[in-house]
């Protein structure tokens, strides 16, 4: 290699490229230096300081929104940044730090190790954030890993639990095949642009604008049509689309409330971070294959999810498989965003409502679930007006939200997926969509009905069994993070602000 | 490029097929059955009932020391291509010692983690 390609990687090397994920990663590994100097009584303030370093990221994130690095590559083409990996960067901080939040509540109830959690959390949210800005196969596939590997442990956390061990192996193992699917399908598009006697053969096919030149040159290269199927299918598994959905409702109810959210929101999001990336970047050319594969896999997954969630009656599995619907309607923004270009925002102003709702509802569920974490039925959701208005409040406006309901975020994102798609002419997919979100209202409006009005019962019968009061109150600080979720996600569907402003550009 | 030139991998696909399903059929078709007997079908070893599990079940220590050097193996494996370029990009006067010291760092650091945890401590 001549010295100026050399000295040319050497300088794309811009450490404060990666400052939030670099601050990240050293906070949690500072956390567990802080867990082997402190003495023990001290350790009650160590998730305290997790949270802080977090929030600290989360402010730097959002003063330096506009890096000098915008829309250029850096570590030699590994990394490219863009507005959406901005978003992507501030999304993922807001849901770790609440996903942290959900740990102080559930932890102190087990006698399982607090500080490796949060220290996972952060390494798990520092690989997203490099997940959305990845823009090389290689990159791609060792953040998802990361990621994995972090959800493997997080998974079967609580491991006194039977539960939450079998959605561990189950996560395991699913997670495996996925990875492979994945990886096989990137190790065939490498070497469809590697073969050599094809126009446009390069020996770097990992790199996303190489193969994006290389797919517009041989649309119909079979092995590419094939690895970007399989390559399709691994990111299927990861955020829970139609064929590839069958480990959600045990891994969601097995695992702790706090990963269960993480799972549902961040790594979700995660998946639909980088379909996003590559349906854009290196597969643009491949839109006529691309278009119906994401339209059939959103119409399936919309009606799989509201249908399989009528009759469940575990909170945690109900969210899971309304969760695998909400996926259906985020891949419809993907499918729309191939012709109407603003779908891209109205996908993450999707994901934001999504956040802020599904958060709202894991909280309650984390506060009132019992000494087992799995066993979260509907019926405990009884008299839980009465006990807790708070929580009763916070949850009807979260699930109202997650259903649509006009005033509520989720009704405004829901609209603009909606009208996306209606501009790119998907009719029957929107049609599909809208029957789909009539399905949810009924078990969604179930749950709240639980949870305000009273069941009636045979005079003398006894008393639902499920029934109890919370098992933990929530504290000022609890109150004040569900509280300020439920009015962000009533605010945000009167006025989207700034949002609003960055969608229409 | 058409899907006629992967001939070769379907031809190799079902011959692999053919040929463990023959082996089979084959071997329940020819080969030599007695008729099921307790006494016959028990374990048998030089002519003692056998006692205790098949598996003998491993403590659990020995899981944690094989994880533990897979993990610093990798973790080598990783030097491996910095020290080849390292010489190349030292004759430019490029540094790239920075970044890989604060990955030993973390090594370190991870040691370090370990033994405070105990998970080198075999009596426990």
């Amino acid at each position: 290699m001549t010295p100026e390609i050399l000295r040319a990687i050497a300088d794309s090397n811009q450490w404060w490229a990666i400052g939030p994920e670099m601050i990240l990663g050293a906070a949690a590994l500072a956390l567990l230096v802080l867990e082997i100097l402190l003495p023990k009584e001290h350790h009650r303030f160590i998730p305290t300081a997790a949270i802080v370093a977090q929030a600290v990221t989360l402010l730097g994130t959002l003063i330096n929104f506009q890096t000098a690095w915008l829309g250029q590559e850096t570590f030699a083409g590994m990394l490219r940044h863009t507005v959406y990996g901005q978003v992507a960067r501030v999304f993922f901080l807001v849901s770790s730090l609440l996903v942290s939040f959900l740990a102080t509540v559930c932890l102190p109830r087990t006698r399982m190790p607090r500080i490796e959690f949060y220290h996972l959390v952060m390494v798990v949210t520092a690989a997203m954030m490099l997940l959305a800005q990845s823009n090389n196969f290689v990159m791609l596939f060792v953040a998802l890993e990361t990621i994995t590997i972090g959800f493997y442990i997080l998974v079967s956390y609580f491991r006194d639990n039977p539960l939450s061990l079998e959605a561990g192996l189950k996560y395991l193992v699913m997670g495996a095949l996925s990875s492979a699917i994945l990886l096989f399908g990137i190790v065939l598009l490498y070497g469809a642009v590697g073969k050599v006697a094809v126009a446009g053969q390069t020996h770097t096919g990992l790199e996303f604008p190489i193969l994006a030149d290389f797919l517009r040159a041989n649309p119909d290269n079979f092995v590419a049509t094939v690895g970007t199927l399989l390559v399709l299918a691994g990111i299927a598994f990861k955020i829970g689309a139609f064929p590839f959905q069958i480990w959600i409702p045990d891994v969601y109810q097995g695992a702790p409330t706090p990963v269960t959210a993480f799972l549902a929101v961040s790594s979700k999001s995660a998946g639909i971070a980088v379909l996003l990336i590559l349906v854009h970047g290196p597969l643009a050319a491949l839109q006529p294959l691309l278009g119906p594969v994401l339209i059939a896999a959103a119409a399936a997954t919309i009606l799989f999810g509201n249908l399989a969630a009528l009759t469940q009656r575990n909170a945690k599995r109900l969210m899971g498989l309304s969760g695998v619907s909400h996926a259906g309607y985020l891949l419809l923004g993907v499918a729309a965003s191939l012709t109407v270009s603003w779908a891209i925002g109205a996908v993450w102003f999707y994901l934001t409502t999504y956040l802020l709702a599904a958060m709202a509802v894991f909280g309650v569920m984390a506060h009132l679930a019992g000494k087992d974490d799995a066993d979260q039925e509907l019926e405990g959701y009884d008299h839980l007006a009465k006990d807790s208005p708070l929580l009763a409040g916070v949850l009807a406006v979260g699930v109202g939200s997650l259903a649509g309901i006009p005033p509520l975020a989720g009704f405004v994102g829901k609209l603009l997926l909606f009208v996306a798609a209606f501009q790119a002419r998907l009719y029957w997919l929107l049609a599909v969509a809208i029957v789909g979100v009539v399905i949810s209202i009924y078990y969604y409006f179930g749950w709240i009905k639980t949870a305000w009005f009273e069941t009636w019962r045979l005079p003398g019968a006894a008393e639902s069994p499920g029934a109890h009061p919370p098992s933990t109150e929530p504290t000022l600080a609890g109150r004040l993070t569900l509280g300020l979720l439920a009015l962000a996600t009533v605010l945000l569907g009167f006025f989207q602000g700034p949002l609003g402003a960055w969608l229409q550009r | 490029m058409n899907a006629v030139a992967y001939l070769p991998i379907l031809v190799q696909i079902v011959l692999a097929a053919v040929i463990t399903g023959g082996v089979i059929a084959a071997s329940h078709l020819c080969g030599q059955r007695a008729r099921p007997h307790a006494i016959k079908d028990s374990a048998y070893e030089c002519g003692v009932q056998s006692t205790g599990r098949p598996h003998i079940r491993f403590s659990v220590k020995f899981y944690v020391t094989a994880m533990l050097f897979i993990l610093f193996d990798i973790e080598v494996v990783f030097l491996i291509p910095w020290t080849f370029v390292y010489r190349d990009f030292l004759a430019h006067h490029i540094s790239i010692v920075g970044p890989m010291l604060f990955f030993l760092g973390v090594l370190v650091l991870g040691l370090y983690y370990e033994i405070k945890k105990g998970a080198l401590e075999w009596e426990r």
